[in-house]
C-alpha cells in the first residue's frame, strides 16, 4: 500500500465516535483527516470539530488548510478540494447524508465507505439514499464496474433489511466508546433515589417530544430527572437542560437507576452504555440493540414491556440490592463489544486486511492516451471572438506540450459557416482538427440516458443533479459528437440552450456588459437569466479581467473557485511595417454602433472641443458598421441608438463637418495605417471587457485617451501602457483631456513601451501558464 | 405583585412578526422576564397564535406571561382557518376512505359510461374466448337493462334537446348558455362583488367591535392589573380600559412628510382620539416628542416621557449547540452561509435568477426594513447605481420589503435595468436576518425619519458589521462625535454623499467598525429590562399621583384643537 493508502478522510464530525474511531485507525497504522465544518442544524448537537487531529498529519499544512475550510455536506467541492483528496488519500469514510456522499461519490477516486450506525427503523439506508435521490441511488451502487462504495455498519441488525444490492456491499466495523469513558469504572454510588432518563432535543424534534411524552405517560409518579442537551428551555423543572459534563457525570454517579427507553432494531445511544461503564443498573428494553448483544434471559435489566420496565425500576428504587447487583453483573457482557480490544482485530480483519486490500485504491493513473480537449465557437464569428477563440486553441497544444504533458486539441466552428481550408489554415498547420458542428437541441430525457449509459468520472457529478431544463443542445459533428474529447471549452456564454452537462466543460466569458447599462429590452433581461445560468453549470469559467471574475461571482452567482483569471496575450494581427497617407493632422476613434461605446458623451466633447477649446485635429471615426453614422449615407441598420446617434450628428453638423471623418469599417491593412498616421488614439467608451486598441496602438508606437474604468486600468497596468486616462459622462472634461493629449501627445509617445517589450505577451509566450489555469480540470 | 397589561387590538390578517412592533413587543418581554415582572397580554383571539410564533421566534418563555383573550376564535374566522388547512394539507394528509371511495365512484362512472355505448358492448365480446364468460355477462346485462335503457334515453334526449336548441339558437352551446344564467343570477343578487366585499367588511368591523369590547371588559374585571400598556395610538377603543394607560407613540409620521403619505385622514382621527383617551404617552426619541406630540395636540411636556430603545442584538439567534462567539471566522461565515442556503432552497426556489445563485462570496451592502415612503429606498438605489456603474465598486444591494407590496419601488429598479443586482429576500426568519447582518459587508440606512435610533445599527454591529446611516434628528442626537460623524452619516437627499460615504465604508470596513465600539457599547450599556424597569416605574411613581396628574378635565385637553 502506498503512502495514499494509509490515509484516511473521517468525515463524520459526531464527537463520541471521533473519539474511539480515530485512535483506532491510528492503532491500525492509519493517518487520519476529520472534517472540522458541520451542519447548522438542531439535530447535529454531538457534531463538533478537533484541529488538533490535525497535527498527525503529514500533508502540506495549505492542504489541511483547505479541507478544513471546505463545509463537505453543504457546497459543491471546489476543485482544490478534489485534487487534495485524490492526491492523498485512498479511503474515505463518511457520515450517511445525501450531500456528502453525492460530493464524494462523484469526485473521490478511493475507497468510500458510508458509516451507518443507526437509522431509525423502519427505514433502510437504501430507503433514506433513495428517498432523496430516487432510484439513482440503486443505479449508481450497481454500476459501479469495481467495489468501491461500502456500506459500514456498526451493529449486525442494520444490515438485515437492506436490498441485497447494499448487502453485497457491505463490511461490519463495530462501534465502541472512547477510552475516557472507562476512567470512570465502577464508581456508581447510587444513593439518590431516581430514575436518570436522557432525552435531548424534546422541544426541537418531534422525535425526542414523542419519546419525552411516553416516558411521562409512564414514569411520571416515580421520582426522575432527565438529562439530554436542550436548545430550548423546557418548562419541567425535572428537566436538567444545558448542564456540564461533570454534572451529567455526576448524576450517572448517583442516581439510583438509568431507563433506556430505545426499541429500535438499529439505533443505540451511547448513555446506556456509560452509565453500565459507572456501574449504575440499566433497565432497558429488549427489543432494542442492547438486547441483540446477549439473550436477553441473562439480562435481568431487559425487559419486555413497560410495565415489566416499571416493575424492575420499583425494586431498584426500593433497595432490593440483590437484583441491583445481578443486574451490574450481568450488564458487564454488554459492555465488552465496546472496548477497544474487542473493536480493533474486527477492524483489523474487515478493513486494513478486508476490503483496502481486495481493491486497493489505485493511485491516480496518469491516462497513457493523451487527453484531448475541443474548443468551441458556436457563433459565426470572423472578428476579435474567432481570434481569441483560435489563440485559445493553439496555447492549450502549445501549452500542453511545454508542461511535458502533450493534449490533443480539436477546434468546432459552426457548420457551413467558414471556408475551413482556408480561415483555419494556421490551425490546421499546427495539427488542431477542424470540426464543423451544427448545435442539435436535444430533450430531458435524451441527456439523461446518455448520461445513463456514460458514467464515467466525468459525468458522475451531472449523474445525481436534476436536470432543471427542458431541453438542452448538443454540438453534433457527424462523428462521436465530441464525446471523444475530455474537456470541452466554450468560447462563449452567449448559447440560448444550456449545454448537455455529459462532459466537464468550461466557459470563457468576456464580459457582463448588460449589468453596466440601463437595458429596458425585457425580452433581453429573460434570456440574459439563461446566460447566466449556464456560467453556472459551467464546471470552471475563464475570465481575462478581475472585474469580469468579479463579475461572474457577483453577478452571475458562480461560486468563487470556479471562476479563474487567464493571462492575456497580444498577437499584433499584422507586423508588417505600416503604409503612411500624406494627411495626419487627426486622431483615430474606433468605435461600433453599440451603446456601451458611449457616441451620445462623446460628441458632446468634440463639439465642446472644436467649439469651446479650439481644437485643432480633425477626427477619424472607423469600425464595424460605422458608415450609419455617415448622415451622406443611408441607414442599413434600423436600431432606435443609431438614429439617436445620427440626430446628434445632425444636429451639429456644422462643427464637425471637415472635422469628423468617418471611414468606416477598414481592412486590416487600411486600419493599422490609419493608426499609425494618427497623433493619438481616442476610446471614450463607457466600460467595455477587454480591448487591445490600445495595446495595438502602443505596438505602432501611437499613445491613446481611454476611459477609465476597470477593465482598461488592467489592461494599461498590464502591458505597462501609460494611457491618458478621462470619465466617461463629463463631456468637458473629456473635451478638456482631448485639447491636452493634443498638445501634450509627443511627450505621451516616449512613454509607450517598446515593440518588443510587447511582443513577450505572445501566445507561444503565454501558452505554458494558460495551459497551467485550466490543467486541474483535465 | 400586580401585572403588567399590554393591550394589542390588530385586525385579523396582521401578523405580529413581520411587523415592527411585533419586534418591539418581545424585546419589552424579555427585559419584563429578566426583571421578573408579571405580564398580561390582551388581545384578540385571532392574535394568540401569531403572538404564539413571534414567543417562539424570539425565544421568550411563556413563564411569566399571561395571555388574555375574549374566547374562541369567531366561528366565521374558524371556517375560515379550517379552508385554508384544507387547501395546505391537501397534499399532506391523505384520507383512504375518502381515496377508495373516489376510485369505486370513477370506476362505475366508466362502467357505466361503457355500457352505454352499445358497439363498445359488442366488440368486447366478439374478442372474448370463453362462451361461459359471455353468457354471465349477458345475463347480468339483461338485468340491468331497465336501467340502462332508462339512461339510455335520458341521454338521447339530452342529445336531442342541444342539438334541437343550437339551431333555433345559432351560437347556443349548453355551457355558455350556463355560466351566461349564473352571472346574471349573480349580478342581480345581493352576492356580487362590491356587495361581498362590502359585506366582509362590515362582518369584520361588527367582529372587531365585538371582540375588543369584550376585550376591555375582561380586562376591567381584574383587579390585580398595574396599568396598561398600548403599544400603538391606533387604537381609541381603549378609552373605555379603567385602568391607568400609557400609550406608546413611535412616531406620527405624516407630521413631517405631509404629501408622501396620504389618505390619513381616518388614521389621524384614530391617533387623536387615542391620545386623548391616554394618561401617559412615552415615545423614543425627543424629536416625536417635541415636533409630532406637543407641537401638534394640546399635551403637556410633564405627560410625554422619551423613553429610549435599548440595543437589539441579533447575535444570539445564531447560537445552537454552541454560542455563535466561539466558533472561529470560517466557522461562523460556514454558519451564516448554511442558514442563507436553507431560507434559499425554502423560500426563493422560484425565483430563476437566484434559486441556485451561489451567495458563498457574494459581497453586498444590506438594509433591514419595509419599504416605506420614508424610508428613502429611491435615492438608495440610485447612490447603489453611482457605486456600480460610476463607481465600479463591485457588490449588490440587498433589501427585505417586499417588492409585491411595492411596485413603485420595483418599477424603479426595473427602468434601471438593477433587479439582479437590487434583489429583495422577504419574511426573513430572525436566525436569517442574523446571518445577512453577519455576511454583509455593511448595513445602509438611508430613511428621511426614524422614531428611535435604528435598530439597523445594534443588529448589525452584533454580529460584527459597521453601518453608514443618514444624519436626522434621532441620529444626530446620538451621535456626537464629530469624526464619527463625518464617516458614518449622510445626508439622505444627496446621493453622492451618500455614495461616499457607503464607499468609504465598504472599503474601510474594520476602521469602521473601530470608530463606532464607543457608540454600540454607549447603547450597549442599557438592555431592555432597563427598558421594562422605565414603564414599570412610571406606573409604580404615579399610581397614587395619577388623580393629581390627570385631572378629569385635563383629559379633555388632551383632544386636538383641529377636531374640535
Amino acid at each position: 500500500m502506498g503512502n495514499k493508502d494509509k490515509r484516511i478522510l473521517w468525515l463524520l464530525n459526531h464527537t463520541t465516535l471521533r473519539e474511539f474511531e480515530v485512535p483506532l485507525l491510528r492503532s491500525l497504522g492509519f493517518e487520519v483527516y476529520t472534517s472540522k465544518l458541520g451542519v447548522h442544524d438542531k439535530g447535529f448537537r454531538n457534531g463538533s470539530a478537533d484541529y488538533s487531529l490535525d497535527d498527525h498529519l503529514t500533508i502540506p499544512r495549505e492542504a489541511i488548510q483547505c479541507l478544513n475550510e471546505y463545509n463537505f455536506y453543504m457546497s459543491e467541492m471546489p476543485w482544490q478540494v478534489k485534487k487534495i483528496i485524490n492526491t492523498y488519500f485512498g479511503t474515505a469514510i463518511i457520515a450517511g447524508y445525501t450531500k456528502l456522499f453525492v460530493n464524494l461519490s462523484a469526485h473521490f477516486e478511493g475507497q468510500l465507505l458510508i458509516r451507518a450506525f443507526g437509522q431509525l427503523a423502519p427505514m433502510t439506508y437504501a430507503e433514506a439514499f433513495s428517498s432523496s435521490l430516487k432510484n439513482q441511488f440503486e443505479i449508481f451502487i450497481k454500476s459501479m464496474s469495481e467495489k468501491k462504495i461500502w456500506l459500514a455498519y456498526a451493529y449486525k441488525s442494520i444490515i438485515e433489511d437492506e436490498p441485497p444490492y447494499l448487502k453485497n456491499a457491505s463490511v461490519y466495523l463495530p462501534i465502541g466508546v472512547p477510552e475516557h469513558f472507562f476512567k470512570n469504572t465502577d464508581s456508581w454510588t447510587g444513593e439518590v433515589r431516581s430514575i436518570f432518563f436522557v432525552c435531548p432535543n424534546i422541544l426541537e424534534l418531534e422525535y425526542y417530544e414523542n419519546i419525552y411524552k411516553n416516558f411521562k405517560k409512564n414514569f411520571a409518579d416515580l421520582p426522575h430527572l432527565i438529562g439530554g442537551i436542550q436548545v430550548a428551555e423546557v418548562s419541567d423543572p425535572l428537566v436538567l437542560g444545558k448542564i456540564s459534563r461533570e454534572e451529567f457525570n455526576q448524576h450517572l454517579k448517583t442516581c439510583r437507576v438509568m431507563f433506556y427507553h430505545s426499541e429500535e432494531p438499529k439505533h443505540l445511544h451511547y448513555h446506556p452504555i456509560e452509565a453500565m461503564i459507572f456501574g449504575m443498573p440499566v433497565v432497558f428494553m429488549a427489543k432494542g440493540v442492547l438486547g441483540s448483544f446477549d439473550n436477553p434471559k441473562n439480562q435481568p435489566g431487559a425487559c419486555r414491556t413497560i410495565r415489566e420496565a416499571r416493575n424492575k425500576i420499583k425494586r431498584i428504587l426500593n433497595d432490593d440490592w440483590d437484583f441491583i447487583r445481578s443486574i451490574q453483573s450481568a450488564q458487564k457482557k454488554l459492555i465488552e463489544p465496546f472496548t477497544a480490544a474487542y473493536n480493533k482485530d474486527i477492524w483489523q480483519k474487515n478493513l486494513a486486511q478486508g476490503i483496502l486490500q481486495i481493491s486497493p485504491a489505485k493511485p491516480l493513473l496518469k491516462k497513457t492516451v493523451s487527453k484531448r480537449i475541443a474548443v468551441f465557437l458556436p457563433h459565426s464569428s470572423r472578428d476579435d471572438s474567432l481570434n481569441a477563440a483560435k489563440s485559445i486553441a493553439k496555447m492549450l497544444l502549445l501549452g500542453s506540450r511545454e508542461r511535458g504533458q502533450p493534449v490533443e486539441v480539436v477546434f468546432s466552428c459552426l457548420a457551413n459557416t467558414y471556408n475551413c481550408q482556408q480561415e483555419f489554415s494556421d490551425l490546421i498547420e499546427m495539427e488542431i482538427g477542424i470540426r464543423e458542428t451544427t448545435w442539435q437541441v436535444v430533450s430531458r430525457q435524451s441527456v439523461q440516458d446518455i448520461i445513463f449509459a456514460n458514467m464515467g468520472s466525468a459525468t458522475r457529478a451531472a449523474f445525481f443533479q436534476p436536470l432543471a431544463y427542458d431541453e438542452y443542445c448538443l454540438p453534433c459533428d457527424k462523428m462521436t459528437n465530441f464525446s471523444d474529447c475530455d474537456l470541452w471549452l466554450i468560447v462563449s456564454d452567449k448559447l440560448v440552450k444550456p449545454i448537455a452537462p455529459i462532459k466537464s466543460f468550461g466557459m470563457v466569458v468576456y464580459d457582463y456588459l448588460q449589468r453596466y447599462n440601463r437595458n429596458l429590452n425585457l425580452d433581453f433581461q429573460l434570456i440574459n437569466h439563461n446566460f447566466l445560468e449556464h456560467a453556472r453549470m459551467a464546471q470552471f469559467i475563464l475570465t481575462t479581467t478581475p472585474q469580469t471574475q468579479q463579475d461572474c461571482i457577483q453577478y452571475a452567482g458562480v461560486a468563487a473557485d470556479k471562476v479563474l483569471l487567464t493571462p492575456i496575450n497580444f498577437d499584433p494581427g499584422f507586423d508588417e511595417e505600416p503604409v503612411l497617407s500624406g494627411e495626419d493632422n487627426y486622431f483615430i476613434w474606433p468605435t461600433n454602433v453599440e451603446q456601451h461605446k458611449n457616441h451620445e458623451a462623446a460628441i458632446a466633447a468634440l463639439c465642446y472641443y472644436y467649439e469651446h477649446l479650439q481644437g485643432t485635429l480633425n477626427v477619424v471615426m472607423t469600425g464595424d458598421e460605422t458608415e450609419n453614422f455617415n448622415l451622406k449615407k443611408s441607414v442599413t441598420l434600423d436600431r432606435p441608438y443609431v438614429h439617436t446617434v445620427r440626430s446628434m450628428l445632425e444636429k451639429n453638423k456644422f462643427i464637425l463637418k471637415n472635422r469628423l471623418k468617418i471611414a468606416g469599417e477598414l481592412s486590416q491593412h487600411q486600419y493599422i495605417s490609419t493608426l499609425a498616421a494618427a497623433k493619438f488614439l481616442w476610446n471614450p467608451t463607457k466600460i467595455d471587457n477587454l480591448t487591445f486598441l490600445v495595446v495595438e496602438a502602443a505596438y505602432y508606437g501611437v499613445p491613446s485617451l481611454a476611459s477609465d474604468y476597470p477593465q482598461m486600468q488592467y489592461m494599461n497596468n498590464y502591458f505597462n501602457l501609460n494611457l491618458t486616462f478621462s470619465t466617461s459622462d463629463n463631456f468637458k472634461q473629456i473635451a478638456a483631456q482631448l485639447k491636452a493629449m493634443e498638445l501634450g501627445y509627443a511627450d505621451q509617445i516616449k512613454l509607450l513601451p517598446s515593440k518588443e517589450f510587447l511582443k513577450q505577451w505572445s501566445y507561444q509566450k503565454c501558452a505554458g501558464s494558460f495551459y497551467d489555469t485550466i490543467e486541474n480540470f483535465l | 405583585m400586580k401585572k403588567l397589561a399590554i393591550y394589542i387590538a390588530y385586525h385579523p390578517p396582521v401578523s405580529l412578526n413581520e411587523d415592527g412592533l411585533g419586534r418591539y413587543l418581545s424585546f419589552m418581554l424579555q427585559g419584563a422576564a429578566q426583571n421578573g415582572y408579571p405580564i398580561l397580554i390582551a388581545m384578540p383571539s385571532w392574535t394568540l397564535k401569531s403572538l404564539k410564533i413571534l414567543l417562539a421566534d424570539n425565544k421568550i418563555s411563556l413563564k411569566d406571561i399571561e395571555l388574555l383573550t375574549p374566547g374562541k376564535l369567531p366561528i366565521g374566522l374558524r371556517v375560515y382557518d379550517f379552508l385554508k388547512n384544507i387547501k395546505k394539507n391537501k397534499s399532506k394528509k391523505i384520507n383512504p376512505f375518502l381515496v377508495g371511495l373516489k376510485s369505486c365512484l370513477r370506476h362505475l362512472t366508466r362502467l357505466i359510461k361503457f355500457y352505454l355505448h352499445p358497439k363498445f358492448v359488442l366488440s368486447h365480446m366478439l374478442i372474448q374466448r370463453n362462451i361461459a364468460l359471455i353468457m354471465v355477462e349477458s345475463i347480468g346485462l339483461a338485468i340491468l337493462s331497465p336501467v340502462l335503457l332508462l339512461l339510455w334515453i335520458i341521454k338521447v334526449l339530452c342529445k336531442l334537446l342541444i342539438t334541437g336548441l343550437s339551431k333555433v339558437l345559432p351560437r347556443f352551446t349548453p355551457y355558455r348558455y350556463l355560466t351566461e344564467i349564473i352571472s346574471r343570477v349573480i349580478a342581480n343578487s345581493p352576492m356580487n362583488e362590491a356587495k361581498i366585499s362590502s359585506f366582509i367588511q362590515h362582518t369584520f368591523r361588527v367582529m372587531y367591535k365585538k371582540e375588543t369590547d369584550a376585550l376591555v371588559k375582561k380586562l376591567n374585571n381584574r383587579d390585580d392589573i398595574l396599568g396598561c400598556i398600548v403599544p400603538t395610538l391606533f387604537w381609541p377603543e381603549i378609552k373605555d380600559i379603567k385602568h391607568k394607560k400609557i400609550t406608546i407613540c413611535p412616531d406620527i409620521i405624516f407630521f413631517d412628510f405631509p404629501s408622501i403619505f396620504q389618505g390619513y385622514r381616518l388614521t389621524y382621527e384614530k391617533i387623536s382620539q387615542t391620545v386623548a383617551a391616554s394618561d401617559q404617552l412615552v415615545c423614543h426619541s425627543e424629536h416625536v416628542k417635541q415636533n409630532h406630540l406637543l407641537k401638534n395636540f394640546l399635551l403637556s411636556s410633564q405627560q410625554i416621557t422619551v423613553i429610549k430603545h435599548a440595543p437589539s442584538v441579533v447575535e444570539n439567534f445564531l447560537d445552537l449547540h454552541r454560542k455563535f462567539s466561539v466558533h472561529s471566522t470560517v466557522e461562523k461565515r460556514d454558519i451564516c452561509l448554511q442558514i442563507l442556503q436553507l431560507y434559499q432552497k425554502q423560500q426563493l426556489f422560484h425565483n430563476l435568477y437566484l434559486y441556485n445563485f451561489d451567495f458563498s462570496n457574494t459581497r453586498f451592502i444590506f438594509y433591514a426594513s419595509q419599504l416605506r415612503p420614508h424610508k428613502n429606498i429611491f435615492n438608495l438605489i440610485d447612490m447603489y447605481e453611482i457605486l456600480l456603474r460610476k463607481r465600479y465598486v463591485n457588490v449588490k444591494l440587498i433589501l427585505t420589503g417586499r417588492f409585491d407590496y411595492s411596485q413603485d419601488v420595483y418599477n424603479y429598479i426595473a427602468e434601471r435595468g438593477l433587479q439582479e443586482d437590487v434583489i429583495s429576500l422577504p419574511s426573513l426568519p430572525t436566525e436569517t436576518l442574523a446571518a445577512l447582518y453577519y455576511l454583509a459587508l455593511c448595513t445602509v440606512n438611508p430613511s428621511f425619519f426614524e422614531g428611535g435610533f435604528p435598530f439597523t445599527f445594534t443588529e448589525a454591529y452584533s454580529v460584527g458589521t459597521p453601518s453608514i446611516m443618514s444624519a436626522i434628528p434621532v441620529t444626530l442626537e446620538e451621535v456626537q462625535d464629530k469624526p464619527l460623524r463625518e464617516v458614518m452619516l449622510f445626508d439622505p437627499y444627496n446621493v453622492n454623499d451618500m455614495a461616499d460615504k457607503v464607499e468609504w465604508g465598504i472599503n474601510h470596513r474594520e476602521q469602521l467598525f473601530l470608530l463606532q465600539k464607543p457608540l454600540f457599547e454607549r447603547f450597549s450599556q442599557r438592555s431592555w429590562a432597563d427598558v421594562a424597569k422605565e414603564y414599570f416605574q412610571k406606573f409604580s411613581d404615579d399610581h397614587t399621583a395619577q388623580s393629581d396628574l390627570f385631572p378629569s378635565e385635563a383629559s379633555n385637553s388632551l383632544k386636538n384643537p383641529l377636531l374640535i
